[in-house]
């Protein structure tokens, strides 16, 4: 039987599901499942940072993982057993723009390399984004934008986590369609990401 | 310049452009911006007020780039109609003043797409069985909600049914909500009508003033009408690994059909025959190589050719990164050397120039950052280095990156951007 990892990795999704349907009725112990399938969750990872997939394999590899999960998750719950995280970051399309398609693979990414998202959605406003902070304590802030109007949003957000004197405990990272190295001494972040995988190797830096 | 009357200054602006087309070299490389909201925000009306006033509209734009001396100057259908997309119900935007809560934004955000499975999975054998009956009675609606009443539009063939085809279309046009879609398609004919009539009126005004306008006609990839309009992102990318075959063939069909659209469009609008396609979901961040190769370049290139075969010049902008895709494009533009624009946003145009610019000619790319948050002085020096990288023997018009003119720039940066082109674009006197 060829390894159920592998075939995760390689998207084969009628095949990882039988095979998980076989491992389930065999009784295997599905924190070993569970482990089995994170490692394939990194190989995934590696294989967009190598430019190997893209985003069609990424939300292929996302529909599977979804499927996954579904019937492993009541077996979990029996064990009682939660992962540690480690680190938080909060994650947003800031006011005026509703795009979503780079946002939802940064959050993706940093799922599968074990960080703690919480994502705010779109169109997200600087007082909801330090009310956040307040509650969920991240280390990182992670702002996307699509739109070049998304420039003022981040700048007026940060400018708000300023006033709120929230600045120096976080790293901010910025990123987006119109959004480039030029933006973040304008709005006031750490760091621009050009992609999903420079916001993972931004996070793993700072956390 | 000055002294030349508006009628010389048209035809020498067009005739500019369309040389440097044609990859040769014009007296100055041109000039010829696209702008959504920037003109609106310059003449202070809100983005609600732009997509509700076409004429307040048109009259911004013309206020704003009129004293530019551009070679092109934007369309003003690029601005959507608010009162249009009310009558109609449209799904598929959300934009500022929306009657449907579901669809408004706030005043000052512009018109964005909203992401939707118009078209579910299991439905393909449907549409192929009968794409105008599926178009009709499922898409239609799905698009439009106040056209739900075709839903229920009789299958045309029970007009070959003896005695009873003569009541089929009377007895549907009787039902409730096939008036109300009469009504709709009514209101929406006299909008569009009067949103037309403002296009002429701005067209005409234009040229008095000696400007062309940059294209009058659309279409788009049929990877991005599949993507945006029948499976939605997620289930075209799904249906690349689940349906290969279907996907294609569902683009194959969108071929011909696109073509003849536009080359109907054409008939009306003979005097510009740029074709402007603005490419979404094919960039480097949307897919791989591979998948380029299968899924998106392959209809595109059917629709390009079959776009210069009724002469007409395609005008792709290449939205996001296409550098890893120049192999394509240089293969494309060598078997129509002359007869396209590549527009490019954050792709290497220096690179462009040496690969394919002895056959296509390259339109941008001056970043959106850099007009909305850049000098003057920074914004004349990219555009010097562009200049000076692309217009040797022809084949390079100046544009910002994404879609032009971002709405935020600032005017003294796009002044900055169209003196360094009258600077330094200069081929002879």
């Amino acid at each position: 039987m060829s390894n159920f990892i592998d075939e995760i990795v390689e998207l084969n999704e009628n095949k990882v599901i039988e095979m998980l349907k076989f491992k389930l009725d065999n009784n295997e112990d599905p924190l070993a499942i569970m482990e089995e399938i994170k490692e394939a969750m990194k190989g995934i990872g590696e294989r967009f940072e190598k430019k190997e997939y893209f985003l069609p394999d990424l939300i292929m590899s996302g529909e599977i993982l979804r499927q996954l999960f579904e019937m492993l998750s009541p077996k979990l719950k029996e064990t009682g057993a939660s992962e540690k995280k480690k680190g938080k970051v909060l994650l947003g399309t800031v006011a005026g723009d509703i795009h979503d398609i780079g946002k939802d693979v940064v959050k993706f990414m940093l799922d599968a390399n074990g960080f703690d998202v919480l994502d705010l959605g779109v169109d997200v406003s600087a007082d909801k984004f330090v009310d956040s902070m307040k509650d969920y304590k991240p280390q990182v802030l992670a702002l996307s934008g699509f739109l070049t109007l998304a420039f003022d949003s981040m700048k007026e957000i940060i400018q708000k986590i300023k006033d709120a004197g929230l600045r120096k405990s976080i790293k901010i990272m910025i990123g987006g369609g119109t959004v480039d190295e030029r933006i973040v001494e304008y709005v006031g972040a750490d760091a621009y990401g050009e992609s999903a995988v420079d916001a993972v190797n931004l996070v793993k830096e700072w956390v | 310049m000055s002294e030349k009357k508006p009628k010389e200054l048209y035809k020498e602006r067009f005739q500019r452009v369309l040389t440097t087309i044609s990859i040769k070299e014009p007296d100055r490389v041109p000039i010829a911006p696209l702008s959504t909201f920037y003109a609106s925000n310059q003449q202070g009306m809100s983005k609600k007020e732009a997509m509700y006033d076409p004429d307040k509209f048109a009259q911004a734009t013309i206020k704003t780039f009129s004293p530019l001396n551009w070679d092109m100057v934007p369309p003003i259908a690029v601005m959507f109609n608010g009162t249009l997309y009310d009558i109609l119900g449209v799904k598929y935007f959300k934009w500022p003043g929306a009657e449907e809560e579901t669809q408004s934004l706030k005043d000052n955000m512009p018109y964005q797409y909203v992401e939707g499975e118009y078209m579910k999975a299991n439905e393909y054998e449907k549409f192929f069985k009968d794409p105008t009956g599926f178009l009709l009675r499922k898409l239609l609606p799905r698009h439009y909600k106040n056209l739900v009443g075709f839903s229920e539009f009789p299958n045309l063939i029970s007009l070959a049914s003896g005695y009873m085809s003569q009541l089929g279309l009377p007895s549907y046009f009787a039902l409730p909500q096939s008036k109300k879609m009469l009504q709709t398609i009514e209101q929406a004919s006299q909008s569009f009508f009067s949103w037309i009539q403002t296009q002429l009126n701005y067209s005409r005004d234009m040229k008095k003033m000696g400007y062309p306008i940059q294209f009058l006609n659309i279409t788009q990839a049929p990877y991005d009408v599949v993507s945006e309009f029948f499976r939605g992102m997620k289930g075209t990318m799904l249906d690349m690994y689940r349906k290969p075959e279907e996907l294609k063939a569902l683009l194959e069909l969108l071929v011909e059909s696109s073509i003849a659209s536009v080359a109907n469009l054409a008939k009306m609008f003979k005097e510009n025959n740029i074709i402007f396609i603005p490419l979404h979901r094919g960039a480097e961040s949307f897919m791989s190589f591979e998948q380029f190769e299968e899924f998106y370049w392959p209809t595109l290139t059917k629709i390009m050719e079959g776009l210069i075969k009724n002469n007409l010049i395609p005008m792709p902008f290449f939205e996001g990164k296409y550098t890893d895709r120049f192999p394509y494009l240089t293969e494309f533009a060598k078997k129509h050397k002359g007869r396209l624009v590549y527009w490019f946003d954050q792709s290497d145009i220096i690179k462009g120039k040496e690969d394919f610019g002895d056959y296509a000619c390259i339109k941008g790319n001056v970043p959106g950052s850099l007009l909305v948050t850049g000098t003057p002085q920074q914004v004349e020096d990219y555009v010097k280095q562009s200049i000076e990288g692309c217009m040797e023997g022809g084949g390079y018009i100046v544009d910002g990156g994404v879609s032009g003119i971002p709405d935020e720039s600032k005017p003294e940066n796009v002044k900055a951007m169209t003196d360094a082109t009258f600077k330094y674009g200069i081929y002879r006197k």
